[in-house]
């Protein structure tokens, strides 16, 4: 068994008792009701992926109470291939959100009028999948240097700077646009996947690099 | 005598400590006790044979860097603390470690469990800590380990179950070639089985030597306070009270002690606590 296939499945099995009916209910309850309210999906693809990006961490949180990083080490697993299988495991995480996401959502369509779920809702999810991974993927190197606890402190940090930053985007939006405008709208897509790839594994970089000089006590 | 870990010049700097420089080794097919007060860099010590924190220096298990973690797998590792989720149960705990060792035996494990009266269904936040050391020697025991890496693990133990744990290690080191390091600060655990002892203080290595060897080379001085002065140049450390003072000497310093000192064999427990002890 290669040393990532073994991580994918000790954080399944280290991350099992969190998965409860209780959380269920509340995913569900929560994307059922702001959903109902909008009229549209966008709230069940929203909730399930707020559950995704939190549910990835837990292995982190349990490394923190338990120090099952130090397990891991015993067993001789390189870091590096602690940090792939963990990115890996956050990768399967928003997909299995997306799913259970995207099930409910057609459920939903189907069983009340109000909500719809056509060609357009389909065309979000991949930009639900690509947003949940770009906000793994900037947490994770925190989580994998400090641990949970310190990292969900610093973390919000970055947060509340990204949120000013978008609001300062924001500010510039029309000159933004400007710039793009009459720019092939696929040349722009392209663009922004190669962006968010190039981010995702300067992101993998650094989560090796600040694990790899980590201490386990 | 092949060494199956050797240390050379192994360095690790904190705030407010420093381990080493230290190099010794631990012989192959025998018990090493690891001794030293708390806090004099045991548990670095065996941190950095495992692995889990970086150090300076060379640290070589069967010849190979201990930075080829392939040696883990044949490596049984009993510390303070479990390493498991706190809410996993025996079975989750079993599968778990069938993931993690290519050589896990489940059926072995379970019957260390049934032996230590440690419940399948029971939950690592559950145990008490000497049931936690009881667990993680079951996990030691149950993977085809080569080398037993153990840190503190009698201190949770009452004197009965420490007995058994001696039973175990020493059933274990009778098969050919099968190590075990064993830190403790208890050292009446050691006094009965270790072959070879290892003593660090403030982050140096004092001496290595076998176990014989190295209780033959400590003596315990006792006399009144008016004796104190003739031999304060030889002790590696002394107790004084109101009357009296109990020291530690080389002995091949005794011949040069004058004869109306008391001079006693030592324990290993005796030159734990005396060795650098200023009053």
């Amino acid at each position: 068994m290669t040393d990532i296939k073994k991580i994918i499945k000790l954080d399944i099995i280290t991350v099992s008792e969190y998965l409860t009916l209780k959380n269920f209910i509340i995913i569900t309850g929560l994307g059922v009701f702001y959903s109902y309210l909008n009229g549209n999906i966008m709230p069940i693809f929203g909730v399930s992926q707020v559950f995704a990006v939190i549910f990835s961490t837990y292995p982190f949180l349990v490394g923190d109470e338990a120090g099952i990083d130090s397990l891991y080490g015993i067993f001789g697993i390189k870091r590096a291939s602690v940090v792939c299988g963990r990115y890996l495991w956050s990768n399967l995480t928003g997909i299995f959100y997306l799913i259970f996401g995207t099930a409910l959502s057609l459920i939903l369509s189907l069983t009340i009028g109000k909500i719809e779920f056509g060609k357009e809702e389909l065309m979000v999810i991949p930009v639900w999948y690509l947003l949940t991974n770009l906000i793994i993927a900037a947490q994770y190197p925190f989580y994998f240097r400090y641990g949970y606890a310190k990292a969900k402190l610093i973390y919000t940090t970055v947060i509340f700077a990204l949120v000013v930053a978008g609001f300062i985007i924001g500010y510039f939006a029309d000159k933004v646009i400007s710039v793009f405008a009459g720019v092939n709208p696929y040349i722009i897509i392209g663009l922004a996947l190669v962006l968010c790839l190039a981010f995702y594994l300067a992101s993998i970089k650094l989560s090796k690099k600040w694990y790899g000089e980590r201490e386990f006590s | 005598m092949t060494d199956k870990i050797i240390l050379e010049n192994v360095k690790k700097k904190y705030v407010n400590f420093q381990l080493g420089e230290i190099s010794f080794p631990v012989p192959k097919g025998y018990i090493t006790g690891f001794i030293g007060k708390n806090g004099q860099g045991k548990t670095t010590t065996i941190r950095s044979i495992l692995s889990l924190i970086n150090f300076e220096g060379t640290i070589l298990i069967d010849g190979q860097s201990n930075e080829n973690l392939e040696y883990l797998q044949e490596a049984g590792v009993v510390m303070d603390e479990s390493f498991l989720a706190k809410d996993w149960n025996m079975n989750l705990v079993d599968k778990a470690m069938d993931i993690g060792y290519k050589d896990w035996d489940s059926g072995k494990f379970k019957a260390y469990l049934e032996g230590f009266g440690i419940p399948l269904k029971s939950k690592v936040k559950e145990l008490s800590r000497g049931m936690k050391t009881k667990l993680m020697l079951s996990i030691a025991l149950s993977h085809g380990a080569r080398l037993l890496v153990l840190d503190e693990p009698t201190s949770g133990l009452d004197p009965s179950m420490r007995d058994e744990f001696a039973d175990i290690i020493q059933d274990f080191v009778g098969e050919e070639d099968n190590t075990v390091l064993f830190s403790t600060h208890i050292t009446q655990d050691l006094e009965a089985i270790a072959d070879y002892i290892v003593f660090i203080d403030d982050g140096k290595l004092v001496d290595f030597d076998t176990k014989e060897d190295f209780i033959e080379k400590y003596r315990i001085v006792k006399a009144g306070l008016e004796e104190l002065k003739g031999v304060e140049d030889f002790l590696l450390g002394k107790k004084v009270t109101r009357v009296g003072f109990e020291g530690l000497v080389k002995e091949k310093f005794v011949e040069k002690i004058s004869s109306d000192i008391l001079v006693e064999r030592a324990t290993i427990d005796d030159i734990m606590v005396l060795y650098g002890r200023k009053k």
